[in-house]
C-alpha cells in the first residue's frame, strides 16, 4: 500500500488535512515512533501529515506569569538543554535526557512522545507531575486536556480524530519543590522498566513533607500519578519507615504487564524500590545535597 | 623487520564501507529482478493438510507461486540434508517456509503471501530437550537416520540427531576414587548472531543454464556445493558470486533461502532477490544451540582434579541441516570445549536433540561459551567449597608445558598459566573492593585455530600492480586487511600496489571452508604466503635473467629490486622492473598455490598444535535491591603469537568481549511453546555502546603459531570465558551462584532474596 506524504506549512492546513483525511489520515512529528511501527506492519497509514514545515511549533516560551508552552516540535535533546527548563522543570529535562540514544533525542519530540503513548516512554511521568496540559487542535477549534486525562490505554490517547497537539503547556511550574526523575532499564536507551518521577517540597525545617507529587511510567496501560502514596507522605516527616509505606502503596496502585523482560510482581517490586529512592533524592536535592544529574540509574 | 605485517593499517575494505559504495548481497541489481517472500508455519509441529494458492496466483505482479508440490523431494542441508526447501506434509517449526512467492515488487508479493490459505492439522510439539529424548515423547523426525549426510548411529533414543562420547581415562572409575565430587547443571538459551544484515541471496539463471548466486555466506565453495545437491546439478553448474558479508559471528555459512530463490528463478524465468527480514530472521535464522550441560567432578583434598564427566544436551530445534559438523559434537571435539585443565580422566557425552523450536546452527566459537560457561562456573564453586582462591585452584590445575590436550594429539608453547598470572596483575585480584557487592570473577579457556583447504591465487600485470585474488568474502573481521598485508610484506612494496579481488567461484581456486573457526589468517594466509614466496621467486629468477646479475645477489626491500655487487648497490623500482619482466616474458606472471594440511577426516575440522589461551577477571557491582549487575571492568589476557595488524586483532577481542557480556545478562531468543517471543532488535537485546565497561587487554607475546610470520587466532576465543567470568563475580558479590544465563536483573533479584546467607554454594 502506498501512503502519500504531505508537508504543509501552517496549523490550518494541518488540522484541514487530518479533517479531510479522517481515520486514513496520520500526524507525523520525529517519527522516532511512527516509523517503527509502520516498519513494523502495526499501522499503514494511507495519509502522512508532517508537522515539518509547520511555522511556531518548535521551541520553548514562558509567559509573563511564569506558564511554559512547549511547541510540538520541540526535541527531547531541545528540552533537555533548554537552560529555561532546567531552571523551571529539572525534572522535565532529567526525563527527557533519558529518551532513547542521542539521535533519537535529536529527531523526536515531545508531542510526537505523549501521542505515542508507549509503555516505558519518559516524559510522560514527568509531565503528570508538573500538571501539564495538552493543547489539542482540530477543524473544529482548540481545547486543552490535562495529561492526567490524556493518556486513556495502550497506545491510546483521548486524541480525537482530526486533532492534532499543537504544544504543551505547564501552567506556572512550582519553584520551590525538587524534582528527580529516575529510570530503571534492563539495557541502555531502552524503555523504561519503571520511570518514577517525583517533586517535592519540604517544610522550612527540612524535614516534614509539605508537598508531593509522584508520577510513574512503564508500570501500567498508561502513565499514572500515585495519588494515594503522594497523600500518605503529605504532611509527614519523611523517614525510612514511611518511605516503606509510601513505596508499598505506590506498588498497589500501578498494574504492570509481564513479558519476557520481566514479570509483573518484579516490576511491583522495583516500583517500591525506584519510589523511594526517587523520594530520598529528592530530599537531598531539596536540602542542596544532591546532584540531580548525578548518576542516579 | 617487516615492511607492514604488525603494523596498524587501516581496513582495505574501510572506504567502501564507510562512504556506502560497497555492494552487499541486497545490492545486486538485475534487469526484471524479482522479490521473492515466504509463508512461514504459524504452527511449531502440524500436518499439511492442504495449501490454496489460487489467489496468491492471480493478484497482478506475481510471477511465481511455489509449495513443496512443485519442487523436487529433496533436502537440504550443509552436512545433514534433512531441511526440505519447502515443508513438505508437515511443519516442525513456527517459522518454518510453507509456501513462497515472486513477485514484482515486495509489496505485491507480501500481499500475496496474505492471500495463501493453509490447513494444518495440529500434532503434539515438544520444546525442551531433555523431554524430547524420553519414550513417548512426539517423534518430529520419522527416521532421521535415512537423511543423507546424517551421522551413522543407531537411532534408539528418541529425537536424537547425533550422539558422541570421547574419552580418556576412566572417568567413571575416576569418580569413585575421587575425595569429593561436585555435579551442578547448567542451562543457556538461543543466543541469535545479531549481525547487522539479514540473510540475502539473488539467484538468476542464464541462458546457458548456469545458476548464479549472490548471497550473504561466508563459505562460497560450500554454498557451491549445497546448491549444486539441492538442485541436483553439477558444481560447476552454480557459480557463486562473492559479495562483502555483513557480518557474519558464525551464523553465514548455511544456504539458508537459496535454493527457494533459485526454484522462484526457474519458476517466474526471472532474476529473484530475497531479503529475511529481522524478525524472519529471530524466529528461523540459525542461532546458537541452547544447552543443558551437567557437570561431575572428582578431586583429590589437594584440589587437584582427578576425573570429569560432563553430559550436554544441546537443543538442535526442527532440523540439523544448519549445522557444519555431521556428528555435530559440539563439545566433544578434540579440544573438549576449551577445557584448559589436566585432567586425568574425562568423558565427554554429547548428544544433539531434535525439539520444535528455531533450527540452530554455529555462533562464534560454537559450543564453547556453552561448555565454559559451566565448566568455568563449577571451578569457582569447587574453589570456593574448598575454601582455596579461585585463581590458585586453576593455577595447580591448569595445563602447562608437556601435558597434552584432553583427548590427546599435542600442545605446543601452552601459556595458561602465563595467562592467568598476567590477568591477575592486571586486573586487582585481590586488591580490597571500593564497596560492598562488588565482586570479582576469573575464567580461563582455550582456542586453537581451524585449518581448512584453500587456495589463493597471485596476478602481476604488466604495470606491476599485483592482484590477490581468493575465495573468502570479507565478513567483517578485517581479513582481507591482514591478506593484502602478506602480499605486501613478501614482496616488499605498499599496499595500496596489492588489490584484493574475489569474484565468483567458477574463476578462483576453491577456499575449501572459507570463513571459520579462527582460521582465516591461518589457512588463507598460508595460501596468500606460499602464492606470494613463488611470486616473488619468479620475479627473482626472471629479475637475474634480464640484469645479468646472480640471482643471491638479488633481493625485494623498500618498493623496489635492490642489486648488491659492483662498486654500489643499484634500486630499480617494483613496477619499473616488472612491466620489464612481464614484456619479456609477454605475459604477466599467474601464480595459485594451495594450502591443505588438514589431517582430519572429510568434513571435520582439525585443529593445530597451537593453542591459545584466554584468561579473565571481571569485575561487577551488583544493585541488592533490583538484581542489576553493572559490569564496571573486564581485563583479558590472551597468549598471542605474532600479531599481523593489532587494529583488527583488537577488534577482534573487543567484539568477542562485548558478544560475551550480552550473552552472559541480557541476550536470549526468549521461546514459549515454541514462538520466539523477541522477534526484533528492540525485544531481542544486545549490549549497546553504553552497557560496555572499561575493556583492558594484556597481550602475552609468544611468537610461535601456524598463521604466516607465527602468529595465533584470535576471532573467538575472547567470547568464550566471558559469561563464566560475570557468574564469578556475582556470586562473589551476593554470594549467589546463577546456573542459567543470561543473568538478568529480576533472576538474581529473585535468587537474592531466596539466599539469606552471603556464602557461596
Amino acid at each position: 500500500m502506498t501512503t502519500d506524504y504531505f508537508e504543509p506549512e501552517s496549523i490550518s492546513e494541518v488540522v484541514s488535512l487530518l479533517d479531510r483525511f479522517g481515520d486514513n489520515g496520520c500526524v507525523i512529528a520525529g517519527g522516532q515512533s511512527l516509523l517503527v511501527m509502520m516498519r513494523h506492519g502495526l499501522v499503514s497509514p494511507r495519509y502522512l501529515v508532517s508537522l515539518k514545515n509547520v511555522v511556531g511549533l518548535s521551541g520553548i516560551q514562558e509567559s509573563t506569569d511564569g506558564d511554559l508552552t512547549i511547541g510540538a516540535m520541540t526535541s527531547h535533546r531541545d528540552v533537555h538543554r533548554s537552560s529555561l527548563l532546567q531552571r523551571r522543570t529539572p525534572v522535565l529535562c532529567q526525563a527527557a535526557a533519558k529518551v532513547g540514544s542521542t539521535p533519537i533525542r535529536n529527531l523526536g519530540t515531545i508531542a510526537g512522545n505523549i501521542c505515542h503513548n508507549e509503555l516505558g516512554a519518559d516524559p510522560p511521568a514527568a509531565l503528570l507531575v508538573l500538571d501539564s496540559r495538552a493543547v489539542c487542535v482540530s477543524a473544529n477549534g482548540e481545547r486543552n486536556v490535562p495529561l492526567a486525562q490524556f493518556f486513556t490505554g495502550y497506545f491510546e490517547t483521548a486524541l480525537r480524530p482530526g486533532e492534532v497537539v499543537k504544544a504543551i503547556e505547564i501552567p506556572s511550574p512550582p519553584s520551590d519543590m525538587a524534582g528527580i526523575y529516575l529510570k530503571y532499564v534492563v539495557r541502555s536507551g531502552d524503555l523504561a522498566v519503571v520511570g518514577v518521577a517525583v517533586l517535592l517540597g519540604l517544610e522550612s525545617d527540612g524535614k516534614h513533607c509539605r508537598e508531593v507529587r509522584i508520577g510513574l511510567g512503564g508500570v501500567a496501560p498508561v502513565p499514572l500519578r500515585a495519588h494515594k502514596a503522594e497523600q500518605i507522605l503529605r504532611g509527614n516527616a519523611i523517614g525510612d519507615e514511611i518511605l516503606s509505606e509510601v513505596a508499598n502503596v505506590a506498588r498497589s496502585e500501578v498494574d504492570p504487564v509481564s513479558d519476557a523482560h520481566g514479570s509483573a510482581e518484579y516490576r511491583r517490586k522495583m516500583v517500591a524500590v525506584f519510589v523511594k529512592r526517587a523520594i530520598r533524592h529528592a530530599v537531598d536535592v531539596s536540602l542542596g545535597q544532591g546532584a540531580i544529574y548525578g548518576k542516579t540509574n | 623487520m617487516t615492511n607492514v605485517v604488525g603494523k596498524a593499517v587501516g581496513r582495505v575494505d574501510g572506504e567502501e564501507k564507510v562512504s556506502g559504495s560497497a555492494r552487499f548481497a541486497a545490492d545486486i541489481e538485475s534487469a526484471g529482478l524479482l522479490w521473492g517472500a515466504s509463508l512461514r508455519s504459524p504452527l511449531p509441529h502440524a500436518k499439511i493438510l492442504h495449501i490454496d494458492v489460487n489467489r496468491a496466483k492471480s493478484l497482478a505482479g506475481v510471477k511465481a507461486v511455489l509449495t513443496s508440490l512443485d519442487l523436487p523431494d529433496v533436502r537440504i542441508g550443509r552436512q545433514i540434508r534433512d531441511l526440505p526447501i519447502l515443508a513438505r506434509d508437515k511443519v516442525r517449526f513456527i517459522g518454518e517456509k510453507v509456501a513462497a512467492v515472486a513477485a514484482q515488487d515486495k509489496d505485491t508479493a507480501e500481499e500475496a503471501l496474505s492471500l495463501i490459505s493453509v490447513d494444518y492439522e495440529e500434532l503434539p510439539a515438544v520444546f525442551d530437550p531433555s523431554a524430547a529424548i524420553q519414550d513417548g515423547a512426539p517423534v518430529i523426525h520419522e527416521n532421521p537416520a535415512a537423511y543423507d549426510g546424517a551421522p551413522h548411529l543407531i537411532q534408539k533414543i528418541n529425537n536424537v540427531v547425533s550422539m558422541t562420547t570421547k574419552a580418556k581415562g576412566d572417568a567413571e572409575l575416576g569418580l569413585r576414587k575421587a575425595d569429593m565430587v561436585f555435579e551442578h547443571a547448567f542451562r543457556t538459551p538461543f543466543v541469535h548472531q545479531a549481525y547487522i544484515e539479514p540473510h540475502t541471496c539473488v539467484c538468476a539463471i542464464d541462458t546457458v543454464g548456469k545458476v548464479h548466486v549472490w548471497a550473504s555466506n561466508k563459505s562460497p565453495f560450500l554454498l557451491r556445493g549445497q546448491v549444486a545437491a539441492a538442485l541436483a546439478v553439477f558444481a560447476d553448474d552454480v557459480v557463486v558470486h562473492l559479495v562483502p558479508v555483513g557480518g557474519d559471528f558464525g551464523g553465514k555459512g548455511s544456504p539458508m533461502d537459496v535454493p527457494l530463490c533459485y526454484y522462484l528463478a526457474k519458476f517466474s524465468g526471472r532474476p529473484v532477490k530475497m531479503v529475511m527480514s529481522y524478525s524472519e530472521e529471530l524466529m528461523a535464522g540459525n542461532p546458537r544451540h541452547a544447552s543443558i550441560i551437567s557437570v561431575k567432578t572428582g578431586i583429590k583434598k589437594s584440589g587437584d582434579l582427578q576425573a570429569m564427566k560432563i553430559k550436554c544436551l544441546f537443543d538442535s530445534g526442527a532440523y540439523g541441516a544448519f549445522k557444519p559438523i555431521p556428528d555435530v559434537n559440539l563439545a566433544g571435539a578434540r579440544t573438549a570445549g576449551g577445557i584448559a585443565y589436566r585432567i586425568p580422566a574425562i568423558q565427554i557425552d554429547s548428544c544433539c536433540v531434535y525439539t520444535n523450536s528455531v533450527p540452530c546452527g554455529h555462533m562464534r566459537g560454537p559450543g564453547y561459551p556453552q561448555i565454559a560457561f559451566a565448566i568455568e562456573s563449577q571451578m569457582d564453586i569447587i574453589a570456593r567449597a574448598i575454601q582455596i582462591d579461585p585463581v590458585e585452584f586453576r593455577m595447580r590445575n591448569l595445563v602447562e608445558e608437556g601435558d597434552e590436550p584432553p583427548f590427546g594429539g599435542s600442545w605446543e608453547g601452552i601459556k595458561a598459566k602465563d595467562a592467568l598470572r598476567k590477568v591477575v596483575e592486571a586486573s586487582g585480584w585481590g586488591f580490597p573492593k571500593v564497596r560492598p557487592y562488588v565482586g570479582r570473577g576469573v575464567a580461563v579457556m582455550q582456542k586453537s585455530p581451524g585449518i581448512s583447504a584453500t587456495g589463493a591465487n597471485i596476478v602481476i600485470d604488466s604495470s606491476g600492480r599485483v592482484t590477490l585474488r581468493m575465495g573468502v568474502p570479507e565478513q567483517g573481521s578485517g581479513s582481507h586487511t591482514i591478506l593484502q598485508q602478506i602480499v605486501a610484506e613478501e614482496l616488499r612494496i605498499p599496499l595500496d600496489l596489492v588489490t584484493i579481488e574475489t569474484g565468483a567461484t567458477d574463476a578462483l581456486p576453491d577456499s575449501g571452508w572459507g570463513s571459520g573457526a579462527s582460521s582465516v589468517s591461518h589457512s588463507m594466509g598460508q595460501a596468500v604466503l606460499k602464492a606470494a614466496s613463488e611470486v616473488r621467486a619468479q620475479l627473482l629468477t626472471d629479475a637475474a635473467g634480464i640484469l645479468g646479475v646472480e640471482e643471491r645477489l638479488i633481493s625485494l626491500e623498500n618498493g623496489g629490486f635492490l642489486i648488491r655487487g659492483g662498486v654500489k648497490q643499484k634500486r630499480i623500482p617494483f613496477q619499473k622492473l616488472v612491466s620489464r619482466l612481464a614484456d619479456g616474458r609477454g605475459r604477466s606472471y599467474d601464480v595459485t598455490t594451495i594450502y591443505d594440511l588438514s589431517a582430519g577426516k572429510k568434513g571435520e575440522f582439525s585443529f593445530s598444535g597451537v593453542t591459545s589461551f584466554c584468561a579473565q577477571v571481571t569485575e561487577v557491582e551488583v544493585d541488592p535491591e533490583t538484581g542489576q549487575v553493572a559490569i564496571r571492568k573486564i581485563t583479558t589476557a590472551h597468549d598471542v603469537g605474532t600479531i599481523l595488524n593489532p587494529i583488527t586483532h583488537q577488534g577482534q577481542i573487543e567484539g568477542g568481549l562485548i558478544q560475551g557480556i550480552g550473552f552472559a545478562v541480557m541476550e536470549e531468543l526468549c521461546v514459549e511453546n515454541g514462538r520466539v517471543l523477541t522477534l526484533h532488535l528492540g525485544d531481542y537485546k544486545i549490549p549497546t555502546i553504553r552497557d560496555i565497561p572499561k575493556l583492558r587487554t594484556v597481550l602475552l607475546q609468544n611468537p610461535a603459531g601456524p598463521v604466516p610470520y607465527q602468529g595465533k587466532a584470535i576471532g573467538e576465543i575472547s567470547i568464550v570465558p566471558v559469561a563464566a567470568a560475570i557468574a564469578n563475580a556475582i556470586c562473589d558479590a551476593t554470594g549467589v551462584r546463577l546456573f542459567e544465563l543470561p543473568v538478568t536483573a529480576e533472576k538474581l533479584y529473585w535468587e537474592l532474596k531466596k539466599s539469606s546467607s552471603k556464602s557461596c554454594i
